[in-house]
């Protein structure tokens, strides 16, 4: 791969396939931790730490690890380091360890990381898989921050805790609540959407905007391949 | 065959250096984490003692009261503080409070960490100890949620008597005010509230040191001194007088001066009580009324009354019920003692359901039981009603008194 290819490596992860509100992935996650804007960042950088890792190690192991086990080992890979992210946070970091609570041990079944080492890392070296981790981590994490903005200025008359003067009056509490994240989640969705301009009206991989690094392993495209079998 | 092998021994090797990275993770972190769940332990404890170095857990006596739950010294020398969980009857939850106590004896900081009740007496009364010591001279319990702040005060009575009995901490001297407010209660019980607390209003003193009258016109405390020091001499309703020192001895003193330098509180409410008298022995009763019942309990008149052959003894008794408002009843009692009948002047706050939850049918059934009750019979299975507590405590006080009074005029006869 050249040098421009490493970077749009990089940088699909933003926006192109960001994996929030392209692909609509770690939708648990996203909505609980969104209610401020410091868990989410906190939420977002311990998912990217995770992902850059867990990347690395099974795009390194991806001639040594057999196809039979490769799920299982991704999961140990997966959950060893959201355990080491969960002790460092608990040590150096206890008021975010708290904040973030049970969300922070979830990260192990965050379907990005998964998704992610399923889908690109095991395919490529592991310079691609790192910045793949990084950029799709980044990406989650301006994911969250911009859903956080949205429903703690609005909702809470706060930004990271800080009052801002009138909207601290006058705020909309529901987008604090659980509605409220479903609500703000589909705005940011549908702006996005809009601002890349998403094809419409394609179903199956045509539509799909991680076509490109699943190779079509997905479900719609398996269930085209059985009709061509029967 | 070859393929199993393969995948069992390289998830095997994965596990195991997922298992040593992580404990290698856990080596440096795990005293790391252990101290900040020691810090995060003691975070409360900086609120009320913010100039600590550090804390160091003291274990508590195997006599501590059960309110005190942590004792913990600041290890600079700076003093003591204590976690206390107490409740009121009238609370979903115990009361958390946090103590500081300094080496010199006296409360450098209280907070309140968990709050159950059902009336708060705001953040304000507890800021109201800071700089009390353990005699905690001048801190009353807050009008209105006497319950909860009398829950408050123990609990902090508690937590010294851990500390001065330990030696921790030198015991506070009482002054000779709250010895008096201490001492009230006891030498003129009628006074007293549900609590053992004397409600009584400071009243100008006639030339004494300071004088009292009951909230619940009972009688009358003046303090004042003799040779051996100060004494407090009680007045009843009547006029009858006893004096006492601070140790709640009896001593001689001015009592028939003290006695006559206030106005007799029964002449006060004759006429009040004598219209409740009637309502309680009839109309066609004629009532005497008793100069002197030497009996200091909650009555506030007392007459001799005569229906057609038969005499009875009538007392009006004034106890503190639901809230410290007072419960007013005439009680007519035979020349056994025994009770005929007694009428609530102030309307009883009972509801009906209760009466039905203690298996009566009304009120009137509830009144019926103590018809016959005296002195030796009388047991507070008759008066307690759940739910209704207060009022049924002030019911049993007022019968309790009226049997005082009686044993008292008999005497005096």
């Amino acid at each position: 791969m050249n040098k421009t290819s490493k970077s749009s490596i990089f940088l699909k992860g933003l926006i192109k396939e960001n994996p929030v509100l392209v692909l609509i992935l770690g939708t648990c996650p996203t909505l609980a931790t969104t209610t401020s804007v410091i868990s989410a960042v906190a939420m977002g950088l311990a998912a990217t730490a995770v992902l850059l890792c867990s990347n690395m190690v099974i795009s390194a192991l991806r001639n040594i690890i057999p196809d039979k086990v490769r799920i299982p080992c991704y999961i140990v890979v997966i959950a060893g380091f959201v355990s080491v992210v969960q002790m460092l946070m608990q040590a150096y970091l206890p008021d975010l360890y708290d904040m973030l609570g049970v969300y922070l041990a979830l990260i192990v079944v965050n379907c990005i990381i998964l998704g992610r080492a399923e889908m690109f890392a095991r395919k490529n070296n592991v310079i691609d898989s790192a910045l793949d981790g990084l950029g799709m981590g980044i990406g989650f994490t301006i994911a969250l921050l911009l859903m956080a903005t949205f429903r703690e200025v609005l909702g809470n008359g706060t930004f990271a805790g800080y009052s801002i003067p009138v909207l601290s009056e006058y705020n909309v509490p529901i987008l604090t609540a659980s509605p409220g994240g479903f609500f703000a989640f589909g705005c940011i969705i549908a702006l996005v959407a809009a601002i890349t301009n998403k094809p419409k009206n394609k179903i199956g991989c045509e539509g799909c905007a991680a076509a490109e690094t699943c190779g079509g392993i997905c479900p719609s495209n398996e269930k085209k391949e059985d009709e061509v079998n029967a | 065959m070859k393929s199993n092998v393969k995948s069992v021994v390289v998830l095997t090797a994965i596990c195991v250096v997922v298992a040593t990275l992580l404990s290698v993770t856990n080596f440096f972190t795990a005293p790391v984490i252990e101290s900040n769940k020691a810090s995060a332990a003691y975070d409360s404890l900086y609120v009320v003692m913010a100039d600590a170095q550090g804390f160091e857990d003291v274990e508590l006596p195997a006599d501590a009261p059960e309110t005190v739950t942590g004792l913990y010294k600041e290890t600079s020398g700076l003093g003591y503080v204590a976690t206390l969980s107490t409740t009121s009857q009238y609370s979903s939850d115990n009361m958390s409070i946090t103590v500081a106590i300094g080496a010199d004896g006296t409360i450098v900081g209280v907070t309140i960490t968990g709050y159950y009740e059902s009336k708060d007496f705001g953040p304000d009364y507890p800021q109201t100890y800071v700089g009390a010591d353990s005699a905690l001279n001048g801190i009353d319990t807050f009008a209105g949620v006497t319950y909860s702040s009398t829950a408050f005060k123990e609990a902090i009575q508690d937590a010294f008597s851990v500390l001065v009995s330990s030696g921790a901490v030198a015991e506070g001297q009482k002054s000779e005010d709250q010895m008096v407010k201490d001492i009230l209660p006891v030498i003129l019980p009628g006074c007293a509230d549900a609590l053992g607390a004397a409600q009584v209003s400071e009243i100008d003193p006639a030339g004494y040191t300071a004088a009292y009258v009951a909230n619940n016109n009972c009688g009358y405390a003046i303090v004042t001194s003799n040779d051996a020091g100060t004494i407090v001499c009680v007045i009843n309703a009547f006029g009858d007088a006893k004096c006492y020192d601070l140790e709640g001895n009896e001593v001689e003193g001015p009592a028939d001066e003290v006695a006559a330098a206030f106005p007799s509180i029964a002449e006060a409410f004759a006429q009040r009580n004598l219209e409740n008298a009637k309502k309680a022995v009839g109309d066609d009763a004629v009532l005497t009324p008793i100069e002197s019942a030497p009996s200091f309990d909650a009555v506030s008149g007392a007459y001799e009354a005569t229906v057609g052959d038969d005499t009875y003894y009538v007392f009006n008794t004034d106890v503190f019920g639901f809230n410290n408002t007072v419960l007013q009843m005439a009680i007519v009692l035979d020349t056994e003692g025994s009770v005929v009948t007694y009428k609530p002047i102030t309307e009883l706050i009972v509801q009906e359901e209760y009466y039905k939850d203690h298996q009566l049918t009304d009120k009137s059934a509830y009144v019926n039981q103590f018809v016959g009750v005296n002195e030796a019979t009388y047991s507070d299975d008759i008066t307690m009603v759940a739910g209704a507590t207060c009022t049924a405590t002030a019911v049993s006080d007022s019968i309790h008194a009226a049997f005082d009074a009686f044993k008292a005029v008999k005497e005096a006869q």
